[in-house]
């Protein structure tokens, strides 16, 4: 798939992607974007716009850890405004962002797109749904010299709105083709006795007792319930929706991505294109609405090749929505209760960052052994 | 600059975070209550820093 892209992307055409979660979309879009960077241009030349804040954290992370020369920041709801705009200044070659903030910075000038050559529309069938349109409308106007344009997603879309001007595109899907990739997850039911969701829940969280879980809720008023009433049992756990403080989303995911907290309550907000590697369950508390959201609340399991499995927990009013491919086996649940593990690691907070100059190496310095050399820390698998 | 006053092992330090204004390590649980204890007076670029178990 990473293949075919980067030659999709080298020829001059516009690219549609749809490719199955956990396949490497980011990369198969990031890789082909170098060749395309040029050092004596000025101003952002590659635009990548997505549909949620910890989303355009998680590709300028990853575009970070490719090592390039080449200058890549974020801009998102809930970020401060001024760190961007200084960012801004300095123009970077790369910038993802939603499309809220990008146009925000658009309207006081601090961001200029008049050399942006290639745009990419990532979750593409998310951020051209209702809400985003009329700011991508907007941004891509301002896009006056657009060359290129790749469109990604695991679902695709079947109206793609024309102020997205694709021309000549070249259309790759990979969902069919390589269904057997995603043979590594299992789907399973589990049927609640009664109207205790939340204790059959518990049972099932304690059956599994998987290294990491994603339970999804179609309410933030849900995840606040059972959060609130996991917190009572002290069951140990993260929560996010889209109704948080940005430093609690980005504070949550940070626990659930380095292990502190092996339980994520939260809304579809993390559907969609979250890469943790270690979440080998997900939980439907509330059934998907749709295939396509049920697609990608699956997709954060069973990432690349490692295995997972998906629970649709049932009680007496829900039905088996129709799309659920084959015949999902019944999960049975044990009386009583198996205590959960508490988690090997814990988070420390230090109320210093960027802004105060701190870097990782600071911190390693800090926390390892005084006789350790910093080279002997793995770095490979930080991001900064 | 900074002394090395955690005393962990490579293996007990996971994954560093370093936000706008804010940092996050995960610790091994077996050692954070030690770890906090040794370097919760540490300053760090010159400047006294808050360090807690991150609730």
């Amino acid at each position: 798939m990473q293949k075919a892209t980067l030659d999709a992307v080298a020829k001059p055409n516009d690219v549609v992607l749809v490719s199955p979660t956990g396949s490497g979309k980011t990369l198969a879009f990031l890789l082909p974007v170098l060749s395309l960077l040029r050092s004596d241009v000025q101003g952002v030349q590659v635009l990548i716009l997505v549909p949620s804040r910890e989303l355009a954290i998680q590709i300028e992370q990853v575009f970070k850890q490719m090592g390039t020369a080449f200058k890549i920041n974020s801009c998102y709801g809930g970020h401060s405004v001024r760190i961007e705009e200084n960012n801004l200044q300095q123009a970077p070659a790369v910038l993802v962002g939603t499309p809220g903030r990008v146009t925000h910075h658009i309207g006081t000038e601090a961001l200029k797109l008049e050399n942006t050559h290639t745009l990419i529309l990532d979750e593409f069938d998310k951020s051209l749904e209702f809400g985003f349109k009329d700011d991508m409308e907007y941004i891509i106007q301002q896009c006056t010299s657009l060359q290129k344009r790749v469109l990604t997603s695991a679902t695709a879309l079947n109206d793609i709105p024309r102020f997205v001007g694709l021309k000549n595109s070249i259309s790759l899907n990979f969902t069919t083709k390589h269904q057997e990739l995603k043979s590594s997850l299992v789907l399973k039911t589990v049927t609640v006795d009664g109207d205790d969701k939340l204790e059959a829940l518990l049972l099932l969280l304690g059956k599994i007792n998987a290294k990491q879980v994603i339970v999804f809720c179609n309410h933030r008023e849900a995840v606040n319930r059972i959060s609130e009433q996991l917190s009572l049992l002290k069951v140990a756990h993260g929560f996010y929706h889209g109704g948080l403080e940005q430093i609690d989303r980005e504070k949550t995911l940070i626990k659930f991505r380095n292990g502190s907290a092996t339980i994520l309550v939260t809304t579809d907000l993390a559907a969609r294109g979250l890469d943790i590697p270690e979440v080998d369950a997900v939980v439907h508390y509330q059934l998907p609405a749709t295939e396509d959201v049920m697609i990608h609340r699956n997709g954060r399991t069973a990432r690349m090749s490692a295995h997972g499995t998906a629970y649709f927990l049932l009680d007496k009013e829900d039905m088996m929505p129709e799309f659920v491919p084959g015949t999902p086996q019944a999960e049975t649940l044990p009386k009583k209760m198996q205590p959960l593990k508490a988690s090997e690691w814990q988070t420390l907070y230090i109320s210093a960052g960027k802004k105060d100059k701190v870097n990782k190496m600071d911190i390693v310095g800090m926390l390892l052994q005084k006789n350790m050399e910093y080279a002997s820390y793995p770095l490979a698998g930080l991001t900064c | 600059m900074l002394l090395q006053k955690g005393q962990l092992q490579k293996d007990e330090l996971g994954k560093i975070d370093v936000l706008d204004k804010s940092a996050y390590a995960a610790v091994k649980s077996s050692k954070i209550n030690q770890t906090l204890q040794l370097i919760k007076a540490e300053k760090i670029k010159n400047k006294k820093v808050k360090i807690e178990i991150a609730s």
